[in-house]
């Protein structure tokens, strides 16, 4: 009995920091976002003025703000390429590779650089007149490329800064779900002359399935939240052709002041990632 | 069993940081509503105070913070700040530099924390001045004094708010540049406008930079101010609440001619990467030759090397007015707890312009501003717009239009037909909105 209320003293106070940092910091500002979605707020005035579900009515009435699901498509084809890069960066630098230590930190490097320099960085390196790549491909004898332009491809330039930023993050996660794999399951299948593309296949793959789930379904989120490059590169523009749905919100918020509207557009795509993760877990359920 | 005890020793301790923490919190969190309950009481204290402040002849007390978007003029304004303090002891008067004004101000205006002395910013306008600012038609000026004096006016018919310079609209260009390429006079209509760009772009120079990819320096050419004074509104007013098309004739015009430029390969070669620090340091060094902005730009090429003999500005091509714009508008906080000094530094920083480059709205002080000076020297009148009422801002943000990021979709739109249906759509949203309002 006695030990019983320690632990429960135990439990309580590691738990309060955590619960308390969630509470204020998540549900919170959640909740916030949600009254907020009822309203006709202009991000300045202190008293709310509710209009119903008006703001909900409006968002579906234009389609063009779900188009950006569109350009965020290059995000989550991009997402899943750099799922494949980073397994295979993993598997790489969990063998004995000299200076592998070194290699990893290089790699998730850019994982720590501050998000706005990257852009910046990029905006450097997108650049039509001054940028190294055009400067290197005119030595080469080839044509100056138009990273930023009016066509579709230009999400996919912006899509790869999140692929050189989030790389090293992927590989950092496969790394230690790879470690997990006890090194004998590995000798016994060099004993019975498995190759590396069978070991890969027959015990690396089943082996981190779960931890691929995860990851996945980390990228899937992040893709679908993107804002960061649209919003500091291009602005959305040419024309809405990388505005993603989040930088649309942050334009209808900051550019119109209809933050009510902008917040509604924040709980939907909060409902579609919450279906997401349902239909994930339905399949993760099912294997089982 | 020691090391449990210490472990339990050393969470019971931890939590109970954690909760003196809350409970600092939660009384901060109660004085706060106490403090709004009691508004009376503490408006009564201001009022006693800004009596007894009458009473002792004009003694400044209290302090303020003035925030400005002149990042770059940090150390200059913290001496302004510091020579008006020599004038009045006793007050403190500190300029905040913020980069991201517009926001930054806007969030803290929000959460209750406006600076005493600020700039008109998005979501304000003549409509909410009494809801951010404090009056001062009080302030010992009149509209002889203060160009664009009427404008800060709210819908209330309160004076809320006064800029504290002016600008006039024109095409700023390089004269190394104009002669480089062989041309010896400024164009005066559109096609001479035109020629001289094919002269430009003959000499390998740029003819027209935008810096497009920042999207704002294009305004002039698509702001209804700019463009409506230009052709030659003899009013001034906005009258697009009134009519059914947003982009009518007279816009439609003026973003032609940027749209033939960029057909023309008259622009930057790229315009989406076509940055404004790049723009600014290119026009500076000859390699762009123009630009439509306003007489507050100038004055950066210089700083960044040009001459300022082989800067200049003329009207833009084919202008009937000159536009004269008036540039922040300055008002006092609401909240603010020292309105007597607020008000007394507003007045100095009317009567002593901030930065030597700007054009001072005080018709007391004497313009010897080169720049101007050639603007002007061309005989097109300048003539400045009178503000337009809230509907036209609210109908726009009412059908979610941004004029100059949509002017870059237009100028970027190769088919004619597309872009005039992109033009059409606007028009059909405006028409529908309006009516609304």
């Amino acid at each position: 009995m006695k030990s019983k209320t320690k632990d429960r003293i135990y439990v309580i106070c590691f738990l309060i920091i955590p619960v308390t940092l969630l509470v204020l910091f998540s549900y919170y500002p959640l909740t916030k976002l949600i009254q907020l979605s009822f309203t006709s707020w202009n991000g300045m005035s202190r008293d709310l003025k509710y209009v119903g579900i008006r703001n909900y009515q409006d968002i579906f009435s234009q389609k063009e703000l779900f188009q950006t699901f569109g350009n965020n498509m290059a995000y989550v084809i991009t997402a899943l390429i750099q799922q494949v890069a980073g397994l295979f960066l993993a598997i790489l630098l969990n063998s004995n590779i000299k200076m592998k230590t070194t290699f990893r930190a290089i790699l998730f490097m850019p994982y720590i650089i501050n998000g706005v320099a990257v852009a910046f960085m990029f905006n450097y390196m997108y650049d039509f007149s001054n940028s190294p790549i055009n400067f290197l491909l005119n030595k080469l004898g080839m044509e100056s490329v138009h990273f930023i332009s009016n066509s579709y491809m230009t999400n996919f330039a912006l899509s790869f800064i999140s692929f050189w930023k989030y790389v090293g993050w992927t590989m950092v996660i496969y790394i230690a779900a790879l470690q997990s794999i006890p090194g004998d399951v590995y000798e016994a299948a060099r004993i019975d002359g498995a190759g590396f593309f069978q070991t890969v296949r027959f015990i690396t793959l089943p082996n981190i399935k779960t931890m691929l789930e995860v990851s996945l379904l980390l990228s899937l989120n992040g893709a679908l939240q993107v804002y960061f490059e649209p919003f500091l590169i291009t602005k959305g523009g040419p024309n809405g052709r990388t505005a993603t749905f989040i930088s649309k919100s942050l334009e209808l918020a900051y550019n119109y002041s209809k933050y009510g509207k902008a917040a509604a557009m924040g709980v939907i795509l909060l409902i579609i990632i919450l279906l997401l993760v349902a239909v994930q877990n339905a399949f993760l359920k099912g294997d089982k | 069993m020691k090391k449990k005890t210490l472990a339990l020793l050393l969470s019971v301790l931890m939590t109970v940081g954690v909760l003196s923490g809350c409970g600092q919190s939660g009384a901060t969190q109660e004085t706060a509503p106490e403090a709004g309950t009691a508004k009376t009481e503490t408006s009564a204290d201001v009022a006693e105070e800004t009596d007894a402040e009458v009473a002792e002849v004009e003694e400044l007390t209290g302090s303020i913070v003035v925030a400005s978007n002149r990042t770059d003029l940090e150390d200059s304004l913290a001496k302004y700040a510091q020579d008006f303090m020599d004038l009045h002891p006793g007050t403190t008067v500190e300029f905040e530099t913020i980069k991201e004004y517009d926001d930054v101000v806007a969030t803290r205006i929000a959460g209750g924390e406006a600076p005493d002395l600020f700039y008109v910013v998005d979501p304000i306008n003549q409509d909410t001045y009494q809801d951010y600012f404090l009056p001062i038609d009080d302030l010992p000026f009149t509209a002889d004094d203060i160009l664009f004096y009427e404008n800060g006016r709210g819908t209330d018919g309160a004076l809320y708010v006064l800029p504290l310079t002016v600008s006039y609209c024109g095409m700023i260009y390089n004269k190394v540049a104009f002669a480089n390429a062989g041309i010896d006079k400024v164009p005066s209509t559109v096609d001479e406008f035109y020629e001289a760009c094919e002269k430009l772009k003959a000499a390998g120079i740029t003819p027209v930079g935008t810096a497009f990819k920042d999207i704002w320096p294009i305004y002039a050419w698509c702001g209804w101010g700019e463009v409506t004074l230009t052709a030659g509104d003899e009013r001034g007013e906005n009258k697009y609440a009134e009519q059914d098309e947003i982009y009518d004739e007279t816009m439609l015009a003026s973003m032609n001619i940027l749209r033939n430029c960029y057909k023309n390969g008259w622009l930057e070669d790229d315009i989406m990467s076509a940055n404004w620090d790049q723009f600014k340091l290119d026009l500076a060094q000859g390699k762009v030759a123009m630009h439509y902005s306003e007489t507050w730009l100038p004055s950066q090429f210089v700083e960044l090397g040009a001459n300022q003999e082989d800067i200049g500005m003329f009207p833009f091509p084919g202008a009937k007015n000159i536009k004269a714009g008036a540039g922040k508008q300055w008002g006092i906080s609401k909240d603010t707890e020292s309105p007597e000094l607020a008000k007394a530094f507003l007045a100095y920083m009317l009567e002593n312009p901030l930065d030597a480059s700007d054009i001072p709205s005080n018709l007391n002080i004497e313009v010897n501003d080169p720049f101007v000076a050639e603007l002007l020297s061309y005989g097109v009148e300048p003539l400045s717009p009178i503000v337009g009422d809230a509907k036209f801002s609210n109908i726009r943000n009412d059908i979610e239009l941004d004029g100059q990021n949509f002017f870059l979709t237009y100028v970027m739109e190769e088919d004619d037909e597309k872009a005039q249906a992109l033009i059409d759509e606007w028009n059909a949203k405006w028409a529908a909105a309006r009516k609304n309002y």
